[in-house]
C-alpha cells in the first residue's frame, strides 16, 4: 500500500526515528538531515511530498534560509510546511509579514507539542491542500 | 573615564557570554528532553516511559521559565500586553499540570472568581508565572495533597494564589527564604521553579507575594489598560 509520503528535515537522529516508528501505519516519512539535503532529493528524484516538516535549527543552511529557498520555486510555492522545532518563536514574529510570506502552515513548538499534535497538523495540512 | 567605560563594556561583554552560554544549554537540554517526550509517547503503554515523560516535560517548562526570564533581564525580549483573560490563564495551565499532579499522587481544586473580565497582560509571562508555581507547590508538597488555585479581584488588580490544603508551605518558605545558594536536599526541583517564578515577577515589575497559607501573584490595575 502506498502511503502519502511526508518529508522530515530534522538533524536530530532521535527526531527522525521517533517520526518513523510513530507515523509507521500512516505516512512515508522520508527523512533528511540538512536543508541542502532537502531541496536536492526534491530536485533531483521523482519524490513529491504532500507535506514538509521542518526544524529550523539545522546544520548549515537554517530552516528559515530553507524556506526562503523553498517557496522560491514555483513547485512548492503551495505545499504545505509545518514548523516542529525546539525555537521559541515569539508571537511578534508570528505575526509579521515576512513570516506570513513564508506560508507556513502550522508552528508547533517542540517542547509543548507532542507528536499526536504533529499528526493533527499533517492531516489538516494534508486535507486542506 | 575611560577606565570606567572599560569597566562597563567587560560587564557587558561578560553579561553577553553568560547569556550565549545559558541559551547553549539550555538547547543542548532541550534536545534530549524532547527526544524522550516522542519516546514516551511511542511507548503509550509502558508505564516507567509515561512517568519519565512527565518529568521531562516539567523540566522542559523549568527550562523556558527561566530562560524567559533572562531573556527579557537582559532585553531580548520586550513585555508583550494583550487582552488575557487571567481566569482562563489559570484554568488552561492547571489543564497542563494534570499529568504531573497524577504522578505525584496530588489533585487540584481551582477556583475563580466570576466575571474576572479581561487584562493588558503579558500573557506569557502570566502563564510561565503560574506554571513555575504549580510546579514548585506540586514538587514541594509530599504527595497526597490538594492545591487550591484561586483568583479573584482585589482592590489593587488580580490575585492568582495557591496553596496546599495539608501543608503550610514550610518548604516553600525555605525555598524562598534561602539564601546559601545551595541546593536543599529535597528541594532543588521546586526551587528552580519557585525561584523562576520569583525572578519572573520581578522582571515583569510584578510582586509574588507569599502569607502563611498561600503563595500569588497579582496582576496590578494601575499598569493595566483595562478593556472590558
Amino acid at each position: 500500500m502506498n502511503l502519502p509520503a511526508v518529508l522530515l528535515i530534522d538533524s536530530a537522529r532521535t527526531s527522525k526515528t521517533s517520526f518513523q516508528k510513530y507515523f509507521a501505519d500512516e505516512y512515508t516519512i522520508l527523512t533528511v538531515s540538512t536543508a541542502d539535503d532537502a531541496i536536492n532529493l526534491l530536485s533531483d528524484t521523482d519524490i513529491q511530498p504532500q507535506c514538509v516538516v521542518v526544524e529550523m535549527t539545522l546544520a548549515g543552511h537554517s530552516g528559515f534560509e530553507f524556506l526562503y529557498e523553498f517557496r522560491s520555486y514555483s513547485d512548492w510555492a503551495t505545499l504545505p510546511v509545518i514548523i516542529y522545532t525546539s525555537i521559541d518563536i515569539s508571537a511578534v514574529v508570528l505575526e509579521s509579514r515576512s513570516w506570513k510570506a513564508l506560508q507556513v502552515t502550522d508552528y508547533l513548538y517542540k517542547p509543548i507539542s507532542s507528536l499526536s499534535d504533529v499528526r493533527d497538523s499533517i492531516t489538516r495540512a494534508v486535507s486542506a491542500a | 573615564m575611560y577606565e570606567g567605560n572599560n569597566a562597563i563594556n567587560k560587564a557587558y561583554f561578560v553579561s553577553q557570554n553568560e547569556d550565549y552560554l545559558l541559551l547553549l544549554l539550555s538547547e543542548e537540554l532541550k534536545q534530549p528532553l524532547i527526544a524522550i517526550n516522542q519516546l514516551s509517547e511511542i511507548n503509550r503503554t509502558d508505564v516507567v516511559a509515561q512517568s519519565i515523560g512527565v518529568q521531562s516535560k516539567r523540566a522542559l517548562r523549568t527550562i523556558d521559565n527561566i530562560m524567559l526570564c533572562r531573556r527579557i533581564h537582559s532585553g531580548q525580549i520586550k513585555l508583550h500586553f494583550e487582552p488575557t483573560h487571567i481566569g482562563e490563564t489559570a484554568r488552561q495551565v492547571s489543564i497542563t499540570m494534570n499529568d504531573m499532579l497524577t504522578q505525584q499522587a496530588c489533585s487540584s481544586r481551582l477556583i475563580l472568581q466570576n466575571e474576572l473580565g479581561v487584562m493588558n497582560a503579558d500573557k506569557r509571562v502570566v502563564r510561565a508565572i503560574l506554571e513555575s508555581l504549580w510546579q514548585g507547590l506540586a514538587l514541594a508538597s509530599l504527595g497526597k495533597d490538594q492545591i487550591i488555585c484561586s483568583a479573584s479581584r482585589t482592590k489593587g488588580g488580580i490575585r492568582v494564589s495557591l496553596r496546599l490544603k495539608n501543608d503550610n508551605l514550610t518548604a516553600v518558605s525555605m525555598v524562598l527564604s534561602d539564601n546559601s545558594m545551595q541546593p536543599v536536599k529535597g528541594l532543588a526541583g521546586p526551587a528552580a521553579d519557585l525561584i523562576a517564578a520569583k525572578e519572573l515577577c520581578r522582571v515583569a515589575g510584578l510582586s509574588l507575594t507569599k502569607t502563611s497559607r498561600s503563595i500569588g501573584v497579582t496582576i496590578p490595575f494601575s499598569q493595566q489598560l483595562q478593556l472590558l
